[in-house]
C-alpha cells in the first residue's frame, strides 16, 4: 500500500444506493465522498470510518444553511 | 448475553420465515447476533444492519465487511418503502425511545406483507437472563429499578406495540434460549463489564456492595456448573 496517502473509501455501489434515503423524508441521497446527502432536504449525512452515520442529530444542515434544530 | 442472544437469533429468523432469496435487515443489530445468522441464511449482500451505537456498527462492520451497516435509529430509518422483506429487531424494542414508531418505521421499510418480528426478555417474568442478578439487586436494595418497566418486557405487551404500530396479523409466542454455566464466575462475569442496564449498575455500585450483590446471586443460583434457560417475548405482524 503506498505511504502517506489516505486509502479512498469505497464508492457505494449504485445497487446499494438505490436503497440509501434521508431518514427524515425518505428522499433520495447522493453520494458525494464525505457525506450522503439527501436530494430532497439537502442535509448532509457524514461518512465515518466508511460507515454512514444517519442520525438525524449528528447530520448537517444543507449548505449555506444554519443548523436544523 | 451474548451467548444467550446467540441463542436467541435463529429462533427468531424462523418465527420470522427468514429464507433464502430474501432481503432482510437487522435494526439495533449491536454486535451482530442477529446479523449472524441472516449472512447465515441470505448472504452479505442481501443483509443490512443499523445500530446508533458507533461501537457496535464498527464491531459488525469488522465480522461482515459486505454486509450493509449504518448507524441509525429504529425511529427514523434511512431506507425507502418497502425495502426488505422482513426486518427484526432483537432485544431492542424496550430500548427504543418510541416503541410504537420504531415498529411502525420497520414496517414502513418492509413491502406489503413482508415481516417485522422482534424479541424483548421477559425482564417482568421470573425467567428473564437477568432475573437472579435483579433479584439479588432488589434484596439489597429495595429502591432499585430494574428492566420489568421497559416496553415489551411483560407478557403481552410486545404484541400490543406491535398493534399499535399499524402491523396486521399479529401472533405472539415465547422462545426461549438456554445456555450453561461452567462455573458462577462464567455467569457473573459480564456483569462486570458495564454493558447493558444491568452491568451499568453493577459497575456503578462501590466494590464493597458489588461483593455483596455478587455473593447473593451466587447464593441463588444453583451449584455450578449450572444451565439456565431465559425466555424472550416474541411477536411478528405483517406490514
Amino acid at each position: 500500500m503506498a505511504e502517506n496517502v489516505t486509502v479512498p473509501r469505497m464508492p457505494i455501489a449504485p445497487e446499494l444506493l438505490e436503497i440509501l434515503a434521508c431518514p427524515v423524508d425518505h428522499a433520495a441521497v447522493t453520494d458525494e465522498t464525505t457525506h450522503l446527502v439527501c436530494s430532497s432536504c439537502g442535509r448532509r449525512y457524514p461518512i465515518r470510518d466508511g460507515i454512514p452515520v444517519m442520525l438525524v442529530d449528528d447530520a448537517e444542515p444543507p449548505a449555506g444553511e444554519r443548523p436544523i434544530s | 448475553m451474548g451467548r444467550y442472544s446467540a441463542r436467541l437469533a435463529p429462533q427468531l429468523a424462523d418465527f420470522a420465515g427468514v429464507r433464502s432469496g430474501q432481503r432482510v435487515i437487522d435494526i439495533g443489530c449491536g454486535p451482530g447476533a442477529v446479523t449472524s445468522e441472516l449472512v447465515d441464511r441470505l448472504g452479505p449482500t442481501n443483509v443490512f444492519a443499523v445500530d446508533p451505537s458507533e461501537p457496535f456498527v464498527a464491531v459488525v462492520r469488522e465480522r461482515f465487511p459486505a454486509v450493509d451497516v449504518r448507524r441509525a435509529a429504529a425511529e427514523q430509518l434511512p431506507f425507502p418503502d418497502n425495502a426488505f422483506d422482513a426486518a427484526l429487531a432483537q432485544l431492542v424494542v424496550h430500548f427504543m425511545s418510541d416503541p410504537v414508531a420504531g415498529l411502525s418505521e420497520m414496517g414502513r421499510v418492509v413491502r406489503n406483507d413482508g415481516v417485522v418480528a422482534a424479541c424483548v426478555w421477559d425482564h417482568a417474568g421470573e425467567q428473564g437472563p437477568l432475573s437472579v442478578f435483579w433479584q439479588a439487586a432488589g434484596e439489597l436494595d429495595p429502591d432499585v429499578k430494574d428492566e420489568s418497566h421497559l416496553a415489551g418486557a411483560r407478557a403481552g405487551h410486545l404484541a400490543e406495540l406491535f398493534v399499535n404500530a399499524g402491523l396486521r396479523g399479529v401472533e405472539a409466542t415465547a422462545l426461549v434460549a438456554t445456555v450453561v454455566h461452567a462455573s458462577f464466575e462464567d455467569w457473573w462475569g459480564p456483569f462486570t463489564l458495564g454493558v447493558g442496564p444491568a452491568g451499568a449498575y453493577a459497575v456503578g455500585l462501590e466494590a464493597d456492595r458489588r461483593a455483596e450483590l455478587r455473593e447473593r446471586c451466587r447464593e441463588l443460583l444453583p451449584t455450578a456448573p449450572f444451565e439456565l434457560a431465559a425466555r424472550a417475548w416474541t411477536a411478528r405482524g405483517l406490514a
